[in-house]
């Protein structure tokens, strides 16, 4: 087995072998992330393959600052805003919570034994524009101010739609429990 | 509010525990795979590509610095030939052999004709100059005639005292018509434009065009200026016919005036836009841009022409072909189709690679080493420069402008 830093270097130099190998060792991880960003399945297996294809023809700019899986899913949510446009949406919230009634909003925390899936589902069922900010900032670690920047939208916007996500996903989660 | 931040941990927590590992399969890794591969062969032609302009730039060169020394090489041994020849020379019949005496004196013109083998002409003037010319040059021989009497006849015996040899086109133009010879042509071309492009839906994204986008942006793009500027090299296999290619930076433009104010937006479904609802007036967006957008390329063309003679310094070059456009850098803003906001090119997703076919005609000043010339050229996209996967539109840019072009001639057998 060999070392990350090494696997990075040979990736660097077009070695097929490790590029091979850091598909392999890091496609589930970043299977995740397409699948939270796209809409299905097919969609994000075409995400995964546009990722791995900007991932391992621009590694040579990745100087190590970061862990190498942190800066492969920068570049995966940078593509997958870009090519479906999501996100960018530059409206505000209260446009598009029109379309759901108070109870769809809850305030009151829901406990943290809830199943993956249930809760992955659920996520996948907000609207695109809490689901992506939702995405960036509670999985993704991003801050308001790289979600401001990649989506267009100011950090407040930014903010008032992770509150309204989180709302509305605790409320989705409660119905499913 | 606070008190729901909890859900992030359950989010992270699920994020975490959710395996894909099912539906990721080898195939995955093989369109990757084949995509790099095929990405190293694109850049492999481009590069070569290249290769092959700058190393035929090069070799002509190298072939017109050996031209160079070739040719006095041949006229130095030219020159030594018709000396050999002239000075074993007794011409015992001025009127039936080499020297063709026009009249009885030597003051009069005395003429030979190709006496040696390299087609040329010798004239022997009153000036006691010996000319010999062949298609480019005048070789004048300073001669002493001393005429001896023999039998009755006039026996000629030319020694020579000074040569020179002199560049005499003009001659070598009136005496025997320049047979055709291939050549390279080298130079720099500069080409301002006029820039726009032809815009068609997307069939299948058609339904994300919104109702107002015709009116507020696709009308309000219009013509603007660009530039070319590029090496050329054209290589002439006929008296009518030669190709041509070079590598170019070029671009192409866009200018845009958006007054506008967003008021509503578009709810979509299933891929289509069904309705429009109102914004909140608060949220009323203006969009005021004026600007020029640029699209920068490295064009590698191929041309085929064909050329027509006017006169003996002007000819009609007329050149068709096709050429590989690699998309380089983008500057400027654009409204989107979809919601009308207007967005930095470099967050769209355009072709990098684009195909276009250009025409182009104009006059040439033909001169023996060089030309310079001035053609109306036009040039158009063949395939969209938008992703049709992405946008609902698609664009073909296309530019009309001069060709400045001045280039330098490398004759193949010279």
């Amino acid at each position: 087995m060999i070392s990350e830093e090494e696997l990075i270097r040979r990736c660097k130099e077009h070695d097929r072998s490790a590029q091979k190998m850091l598909f392999e060792k890091y496609a589930n991880k970043m299977m995740a992330v397409c699948m939270r960003y796209c809409k299905n399945q097919e969609d994000a297996k075409d995400l995964l393959q546009d990722g791995y294809y900007k991932v391992l023809t621009s590694i040579k700019s990745f100087k190590g600052n970061s862990k190498i899986d942190t800066w492969m899913t920068r570049i995966f949510i940078n593509i997958a805003l870009n090519r479906n446009r999501i996100g960018r949406n530059k409206y505000n919230h209260y446009e598009f919570d029109t379309k759901f009634e108070k109870a769809d909003f809850d305030e009151e925390p829901i406990g943290e034994n809830i199943e993956a899936k249930i809760v992955i589902k659920a996520l996948n069922e907000l609207p695109e524009i809490y689901k992506i900010v939702l995405n960036m900032y509670a999985i993704d670690g991003l801050s308001h101010k790289e979600i401001g920047e990649r989506l267009g939208i100011s950090e407040g916007s930014s903010k008032s739609r992770l509150s309204r996500g989180r709302s509305l996903l605790n409320a989705k989660l409660k119905r499913k429990k | 509010m606070n008190k729901l931040k909890q859900i992030d941990n359950v989010l992270k927590k699920a994020a975490a525990e959710v395996y894909f590992n099912n539906t990721i399969q080898s195939s995955d890794w093989d369109t990757i795979e084949h995509r790099l591969k095929k990405r190293k062969r694109r850049l492999i032609v481009l590069w070569s590509s290249v290769a092959i302009i700058f190393s035929a730039f090069i070799i002509s060169h190298i072939v017109s610095i050996n031209s160079s020394v070739e040719g006095l090489e041949k006229k130095e041994k030219a020159y030594d030939n018709i000396k050999d020849q002239s000075q074993a020379q007794e011409i015992d019949k001025p009127s039936k052999t080499n020297l063709n005496n026009k009249s009885t004196g030597l003051e009069k013109n005395y003429k030979i004709r190709t006496v040696n083998n390299n087609d040329q002409e010798i004239v022997a003037t009153k000036e006691n100059n010996l000319v010999i010319t062949n298609n480019y040059n005048e070789l004048i021989v300073n001669t002493k005639l001393k005429p001896i009497n023999k039998i009755n006849q006039t026996q000629t015996v030319i020694n020579f005292e000074k040569i020179s040899l002199k560049q005499n086109s003009k001659i070598a133009e009136s005496n025997n018509p320049k047979p055709f010879v291939k050549s390279w042509e080298y130079g720099i071309v500069f080409t301002p434009s006029l820039s726009n492009k032809i815009t068609q839906k997307n069939n299948s994204l058609s339904g994300l065009i919104n109702r107002n986008y015709d009116r507020y942006i696709g009308n309000q793009e219009k013509s603007s200026f660009a530039n070319n500027f590029g090496f050329n090299l054209s290589y002439h296999i006929s008296p009518k016919i030669f190709i041509s290619g070079g590598l170019y930076l070029t671009q192409r433009a866009e200018y845009l005036n958006y007054k506008y104010t967003i008021t509503d937006f578009p709810i979509i479904t299933n891929g289509e836009i069904t309705d429009y609802a109102p914004l909140n007036p608060l949220a009323y967006k203006k969009v005021n841009h004026v600007g020029s957008n640029l699209y920068h390329f490295i064009e590698i063309p191929l041309n085929i022409g064909i050329k027509q003679p006017i006169s003996s310094n002007f000819e009609i070059r007329t050149q068709f072909g096709l050429s590989f456009l690699s998309l380089t850098k983008l500057n400027g803003r654009k409204g989107n189709f979809l919601n009308l906001q207007l967005e930095d090119l470099s967050d769209l997703k355009f072709n990098k690679h684009n195909i276009a076919t250009t025409i182009k005609s104009g006059l040439y000043f033909n001169k023996p080493r060089f030309n310079v010339g001035l053609e109306p050229s036009y040039s158009i996209n063949i395939n969209s420069l938008n992703n049709a996967k992405t946008s609902a539109l698609k664009t073909r840019p296309y530019s009309y402008g001069i060709n400045f072009i001045t280039n330098i001639k490398i004759f193949k057998n010279e």
